[in-house]
């Protein structure tokens, strides 16, 4: 089943005591189409992350309506891989064990899991990391162990929420293009915060650009570099245009 | 900033080699305890023996141990053990159990930490030994008291321990279980039991040595049996020897109860041990 993510003036408020409301995003709206990837960049704070809990079932909007496949978004979907900045493993858990864990809760049987996991740890470069513990991987590893387990589902679309973020340059450069050879295998619908401009414009097939809060869609733009994309598209000059787009925008804001 | 580093930091990084596990410094220092009680054994022999103190005071180590045989062939001191360390590990079961239940559901529905607060603070801030005498007579005097007093005791380092230890469970890792759609019991099964694991585990070690206490407690008030009554009874007929045996009985038992939990610890948090994973 392929998904469609949508909002239709979707909006956060949060109430602080003793001060009012703080606007925290929008109203936005917006439509993801199936299997496409879609980068979401803004100055910080100004609710790109919000939008993605809104969009994983973790939070529910103040007004508006967030949707999958047109349905209205009431809870977590388990065809829906959420990943962030943080790897967030277990450490009690060998890398195998955490990224078997969404199968375990969907009561698959160990044998199965272990099939599963097996055969998806080397795309990750991780076969010879499996009984590892979180406490022994670098940042790097941790968050391939992190995408390992949102992929092990199987899912439909992912929310990739600064996936690369706390990742230093040379780690995430790889990282992002093993997630491009991923997403041209799988076809999952992405949509991926990024604080990066050439990072969204070299993995994306639109850039939504957020004002600062409470964040709105001031741009939406389409990436026309042709696929499979390459590390070396970064010094084409269509590339330099695009991301020189994406820098204006974003200082209109 | 680099460069201005003292040339004695860099002479430190040198020197900071790692240390092979026979080198003379560590064998040496795995025997430091050991002295230590050596040393103790040799100056209260010498102040024995050179009568310093009267004897009825401090009896010599040989007297000691003359006593501690002598109650160990006649049984004695093994009907004692028993009557303390039942009611040690059946309070510690009690105490835990109704802890981390009441701890779990603190954590869960804060209100119920403001219904029950007061009560907790009275109690907390009462020294078990005061209301010790209350249990006894509510209780009687045979094991039930010793077993309540070592519950209360227990109960309420391990209902703080809980209480923390799931509160601090990741708020990342909420988010992820409920994005994979657990359960309730999934999430306190693979989450918040694991994640609560290392602080309660260091509430079981000082719980093991605070059950002891107040069993102990619970027998100085009024018990016909165990470590504690045979403290009481000994000081009683002067018999200083005998004191000693049971209260160093009880410094035993205590660390055996205590070494027990820490390698229950030591179990339970095996992914804390492991160092720079080496592929194969």
């Amino acid at each position: 089943m392929s998904i469609i993510f949508g909002a239709q003036d979707a909006t956060v408020d949060y109430s602080v005591d003793g001060w009012g409301h703080l606007p925290a995003l929008g109203p936005v709206s917006f439509q993801i189409e199936a299997g496409q990837f879609v980068c979401l960049v803004g100055p910080s704070g100004c609710g790109k992350s919000t939008l993605v809990r809104l969009l994983a079932g973790l939070q529910a909007p103040s007004a508006g309506l967030v949707t999958i496949n047109n349905e209205p978004i009431t809870q977590p979907s388990v065809q829906v891989g959420l990943m962030s900045q943080e790897a967030n493993l277990m450490p009690w858990r060998s890398v195998i064990e955490n990224i078997a864990l969404p199968l375990e809760l969907a009561g698959m049987s160990s044998s199965e899991r272990g099939h599963a996991v097996n055969s998806i740890l080397p795309r990750l470069g991780l076969e010879e990391f499996g009984n590892a513990f979180p406490g022994e991987l670098s940042g790097g590893m941790a968050q391939r162990v992190a995408l390992g387990r949102v992929l092990v589902a199987s899912p439909d679309a992912l929310l990739l929420d600064e996936p690369f973020g706390a990742l230093d340059a040379m780690t995430r450069e790889r990282m992002g293009m093993d997630l491009l050879a991923l997403w041209t295998d799988l076809r999952p619908t992405v949509l991926m915060v990024t604080h990066s401009i050439s990072e969204a414009v070299l993995l994306a097939d639109r850039v939504l650009i957020l004002s600062p809060r409470p964040g709105r869609i001031i741009a939406d733009l389409h990436i026309d570099l042709l696929r499979p994309r390459q590390l070396s598209d970064t010094h084409s000059l269509r590339f330099g245009e695009l991301a020189r787009q994406v820098r204006e925008r974003i200082q209109q804001s | 900033m680099a460069q201005e580093k003292p040339l004695t930091s860099a002479i430190s990084y040198t020197v900071a080699k790692p240390v092979p596990s026979w080198h003379l410094g560590l064998v040496l220092r795995r025997f430091v305890p050991w002295i230590t009680v050596l040393v103790v054994l040799i100056v209260w022999q010498a102040i024995t023996m050179l009568q310093l103190i009267q004897p009825f005071l401090i009896p010599a180590p040989g007297d000691v141990l003359n006593e501690a045989i002598l109650v160990l062939q006649n049984g004695t001191l093994w009907v004692h053990i028993q009557a303390t360390m039942g009611p040690v590990f059946a309070g510690l079961g009690v105490g835990i159990s109704l802890a981390v239940a009441l701890g779990y559901c603190i954590a869960r529905f804060p209100l119920l930490e403001d219904i029950l607060s007061p009560l907790i603070i009275a109690l907390q801030s009462t020294p078990v030994v005061a209301y010790a005498p209350l249990l006894v007579i509510w209780f009687g005097s045979g094991p039930n008291s010793k077993i309540i007093t070592s519950a209360l005791i227990v109960f309420f380092p391990m209902l703080l321990n809980t209480v923390a230890g799931l509160r601090n469970v990741p708020p990342g890792l909420r988010d992820l279980m409920r994005s994979l759609r657990a359960t309730p019991w999934q999430t306190f099964t693979r989450l918040e039991v694991p994640a609560a694991m290392p602080v309660l585990m260091s509430g079981l070690k000082i719980s093991a040595t605070l059950a002891v206490i107040g069993a102990v407690v619970g027998e100085f008030i009024s018990a016909n049996a165990g470590l504690g009554f045979l403290i009481n009874l000994a000081r009683s007929q002067y018999d200083t020897p005998l004191v000693f045996v049971a209260v160093l009985t009880l410094t035993v038992l205590a660390r055996l109860l205590y070494s027990l939990a820490a390698w229950l610890e030591y179990r339970a948090l095996y992914w804390q041990r492991h160092g720079r994973y080496l592929p194969k």
